[in-house]
């Protein structure tokens, strides 16, 4: 897994203040765009909510053994993960809020709370919540400006896996006739930009107090010289080798959803899954103490 | 005082006139008083220069990418600069996905004049070869929050983000006639003005609040932005209608706008100072 680091914004009584760029240590011969996710989510019975995290990536890791390779060192070592997360609003005072050192980079996710549908001809459901989502990337989010960022085919495949994994996992039965929206927003694109939308739609979602069956935790994964890398950077996707992305329900172990349009040897399969799946259930572990301390300190502002 | 809380939601005027005949607003700020602002700048790396600039809530992230272009023939020593200020559905829920809404327009037609009108980048100095090839700058402002007085952050955002673009030098090969780029030589641009937006809403047709909110924003009768630049002189005062304004009002309203220049200014280059060199 890159590594994803982690950090919470505090209040502050200066009326101003200002940060340079982050300033994560970057081992030589690693790429240095970061990506990450963002999430802002206004909750529907306090001020808008609004939660960013961010990644900061300084290494790869590789899983499953195998001897040198440019990518990572030494076998055996842990991924390193930490979801950056911080500005959050629910401080009651936003007059000293200040945005931490380390930007919200990446990946953006909005979640409204679920409401009546809108346009869509289609309309609503009688049975289940209407699951919209909303994919786009900045143009300045790749190397080369992205002259259409929403509303190309890739978008709208995009839009549409979203909405296929999470109609899997939200509860959609439990609001009936409503329309529940997923607005994504790529900041900074270096590879795995469904996986971070998918993490950070996760996280959107949870903080919009809408009920899912589980974290829906996703990585991509490749296969290159008989060793299964787990979350590729943009190069190692450009590099054209087989690759796969996988959401999955960590508790439960099931697969929300794959996706896989290279060649690859049935044999091989097994290990490219394994090592997507090791991922996910770390980047899990990470939303998880996120979402945990968060809560811990809402309720102890609310408790004061 | 105390009034019932859901006086904000029933009656938001009533309940907004009471903390303005205090002299306060329900964030606890003063009439002239501006939310905590924190800028960050460099932060996306594909991108040629880029900042984030939040005001209080509101957040605001630009993205300057440069490309080679042929300049337009009748100012064939000229590059260009292409603003854009996007609102997508994701910062508020007031905006539905689609082409751009007015408010978006708006909002671009107004930081274009700024760069316009203030000659922040002398279009002459993005020209590489006269009449050949020049630079584009596409500056993408987006909103990620919005909590109202979006063109003072996208002002902001884009003063900053211009400052840390780093071009590479591009030579043209004489025989060949093509152009070469360096990019490992980078040169910044040149910011001959730094404009700076101070924005206010009326409200009731006499009090001035600096930095509205968007609960502010949408109880006022009337906005005005003005733009000064560094030598205390105005670029633009931007009146969309409203309630009218004596001119001793203005006059006021430009102090107060000279004032933030200085505070932002002195913020700007706090963070360019912080920057490591690369």
């Amino acid at each position: 897994m890159r590594d994803v680091s982690s950090g919470r914004s505090r209040g502050t009584g200066t009326p101003l203040s200002c940060h340079g760029p982050a300033s994560a240590p970057r081992p030589r011969g690693r790429r240095s765009a970061p990506w990450g996710c963002g999430v802002g989510v206004p909750a529907p019975h306090c001020p808008p909510g609004d939660t960013d995290w961010g990644s900061h990536h300084s290494q790869g890791c590789r899983t499953g053994g195998g001897s040198h390779h440019p990518r990572g060192h030494g076998e055996g070592v842990p991924p390193l993960l930490g979801l950056q997360s911080w500005g959050s609003r629910h401080p009651p005072a936003p007059g000293d809020m200040e945005w931490g050192s380390h930007l919200p980079q990446g990946c953006r996710a909005r979640v409204p709370p679920p409401h009546h549908p809108t346009g869509h001809g289609a309309g609503a459901l009688p049975d289940r919540a209407l699951v919209n989502c909303q994919y786009s990337m900045a143009t300045f989010s790749t190397g080369e400006r992205k002259r259409r960022p929403h509303g190309d085919r890739k978008s709208s495949e995009m839009t549409l896996h979203l909405k296929q994994t999470f109609e899997a996992a939200i509860l959609t039965e439990l609001y009936p006739r409503s329309q529940i929206d997923i607005y994504v927003q790529i900041l900074q694109a270096d590879g795995g930009n469904y996986c971070a939308c998918v993490n950070a739609a996760t996280l959107a979602v949870i903080d919009a107090g809408i009920p899912m069956r589980d974290y829906v935790c996703a990585s991509s994964a490749g296969f290159v010289e008989d060793t299964a890398l787990a979350d590729l950077s943009y190069v190692e996707e450009a590099s054209g080798g087989p690759q796969a992305a996988l959401a999955l329900l960590p508790t439960s172990g099931q697969i929300a959803l794959l996706q896989m349009d290279s060649r690859l040897h049935e044999d091989h399969l097994e290990a490219v899954i394994e090592a997507a799946s090791g991922a996910c259930r770390a980047v899990h572990a990470v939303l998880d103490g996120v979402v945990r301390d968060h809560v811990r300190e809402v309720t102890a502002l609310l408790g004061d | 005082t105390s009034f019932p809380i859901y006086c904000r939601t029933v009656e938001p005027l009533e309940y907004y006139r009471r903390f303005l005949k205090e002299n306060c607003r329900p964030d606890g700020r003063e009439l002239g008083e501006f939310r905590a602002t924190t800028v960050n700048i460099g932060s996306i790396t594909t991108a040629d220069g880029s900042a984030l600039v939040k005001l209080g809530n509101t957040t605001v992230i630009c993205g300057v990418k440069a490309e080679l272009a042929a300049p337009a023939v009748d100012s064939a020593n000229k590059g260009y600069i292409v603003p854009n200020v996007e609102l997508p559905s994701l910062c508020s829920t007031r905006f539905r996905s689609g082409p751009p809404g007015e408010e978006a327009q708006a909002a671009s037609q107004f930081i274009a004049d700024v760069i316009e009108n203030s000659q922040i980048i002398a279009k002459e100095d993005l020209c590489i070869a006269n009449g050949k090839l020049a630079w584009v700058l596409y500056c993408d402002i987006i909103c990620l929050d919005y909590d109202g007085n979006i063109l003072d952050a996208s002002a902001f955002a884009l003063l900053a983000a211009l400052k840390n673009v780093q071009l590479p030098s591009v030579t043209i090969n004489e025989e060949t006639g093509l152009s070469e780029v360096n990019l490992k030589q980078k040169n910044p641009l040149v910011i001959r003005k730094h404009p700076v937006a101070t924005s206010f809403a009326i409200f009731d047709d006499t009090l001035l609040v600096v930095d509205p909110t968007a609960e502010e924003e949408d109880l006022a009768t009337g906005t005005v932005t003005i733009v000064t630049d560094e030598e205390d002189r105005l670029c633009s005062v931007h009146k969309p209608g409203g309630s009218p304004l004596t001119g001793a009002k203005l006059q006021d309203c430009i102090t107060r706008a000279i004032t933030r220049h200085k505070e932002v200014k002195k913020l700007i280059d706090k963070v360019i100072k912080s920057i490591k060199p690369n």
